[in-house]
């Protein structure tokens, strides 16, 4: 069992205690002292923890940004083909009307 | 047959095979399931990051209310402060935004309208060369009958959504290099017993350990109100606490298997992508990833209120 599970145990231990049993403010008073002085010992450990990993996160923001602009700009790409559809179907709209004056 | 008559059958013809092409895999409505999944789990996960970050300042705050001193700078200092948790938010938003915009491309499939717009572009040429053919009672020029089925290939459903699929595939693979060594991290650090998920329940167990133990010691010391609306009350404030440290340990069980769904489906995707796709098993990682999203965000909401 590593320090932070150790630190979860005794912290719920006093929890569990703290909850189910009468006690006066003097008896009380050292329990919490003692349950928030292993709060900030575990605070420092899951920090540390932590901070192993954080490395890893800056990569990944890069390459899911380029993934982002991808995919942003193949959706920009079918827009414009939208864009120029709509224009041609006009087109087409104008040659009918050329058509049916001319015949 | 007349030739541009040959050419509007080809249409036809050209939209019947994009119509089949719906059914390629991963299909659209895969991507947008997967997509959604990803931007609830990231929205959620972000969230609840920032609500652990501020849980720890609040425990102890109420920790220096108990106890008595003095205040200083530690006080008020999260459990993740600079580099460590702004990487974190920017790596959640980054997924954020990726889920947003492979949803839009996902649902960014214009091929009936092209096809419809082809067609009608066609046939008005077709009139054109055939009004061409009364008038000068000449044959249409090879020419232009070839420019025209040359523009309508290019312009065609299919072709633009042929594209708009390469994007998405081409996107997917990109993270890919990124998903399978991030999101276990992640889904680590986010469960119950991962850093942010211990961190929160810290705060929560606590405020009601400590509102436990003040009544009990004010039972014991006789100095409970005798009113019993007044009594009532801070009872219903420990009920609150109650249901408040369970939701919170739910929710973080929650989110830890959403991630581990999308960890699930997100390989999936990838494996359609390449070619090695098992319908069955895509279809059913991506429901459940967004099954399990969709409970994370529940139960997120639930915890704001």
């Amino acid at each position: 069992m590593n320090l932070r599970s150790r630190l979860v145990e005794l912290i719920n231990a006093l929890d569990d205690f703290l909850r189910n049993v009468e006690m006066t403010d003097d008896l009380r008073e050292p329990y919490l002292r003692r349950r928030a002085l292993l709060s900030a010992m575990l605070d420092e450990v899951l920090r540390q923890k932590l901070d192993q990993h954080t490395g890893t996160y800056n990569a990944a923001v890069e390459q899911t940004n380029q993934a982002v602009t991808l995919v942003k700009r193949a959706l920009r790409e079918t827009e414009e083909r939208e864009a120029v559809i709509l224009q041609i179907t006009k087109a087409a709209q104008a040659i009918d009307a050329v058509i049916k004056l001319t015949v | 047959m007349h030739r541009t008559s040959r050419l509007l059958l080809a249409l036809l013809v050209a939209a019947t095979v994009g119509a089949a092409g719906c059914h390629s895999i991963p299909t659209d409505r895969q991507v947008n399931a997967f997509a959604t999944a990803t931007i609830m789990v990231a929205t959620v996960a972000r969230d609840t990051l920032a609500a652990s970050n501020a849980a720890v300042v609040k425990r102890k705050l109420r920790e220096r209310a108990e106890l008595g001193g003095g205040v200083d700078d530690a006080l008020f200092t999260p459990l993740v402060a600079d580099d460590a948790y702004v990487r974190r938010i920017a790596f959640l938003n980054a997924l954020e935004r990726y889920g947003t915009a492979l949803e839009e491309l996902a649902s960014a499939d214009r091929r009936k309208t092209m096809d419809k717009a082809v067609v009608k572009l066609a046939g008005a040429l077709d009139a054109l060369g055939k009004h061409y053919e009364r008038i000068t009672g000449k044959n249409e020029p090879a020419v232009r009958r070839g420019a025209v089925k040359d523009l309508v290939n290019l312009i065609g459903g299919e072709v633009t959504d042929a594209q708009r699929r390469e994007g998405l595939q081409r996107a997917m693979a990109i993270q890919h290099a990124v998903m399978p060594a991030l999101l276990p991290v992640l889904r680590d650090e986010i469960g119950p017993d991962g850093i942010f998920g211990i961190a929160h329940r810290n705060q929560a167990e606590g405020e009601k350990a400590t509102l436990m133990s003040r009544y009990n010691a004010d039972h014991r010391q006789e100095r409970l109100p005798k009113n019993p609306d007044v009594r009532l009350k801070r009872l219903e404030r420990i009920r609150e606490a109650w249901i408040r440290a369970d939701t919170i340990t739910t929710l973080y069980g929650r989110l830890q298997e959403a991630f581990e769904h999308l960890i699930i489906a997100e390989q999936a995707l990838h494996d359609a992508t390449t070619g090695a796709v098992n319908r069955e098993h895509l279809f059913e990682a991506v429901g459940r990833a967004t099954d399990a999203a969709r409970v994370a965000s529940r139960l997120r909401t639930r915890l704001k209120e």
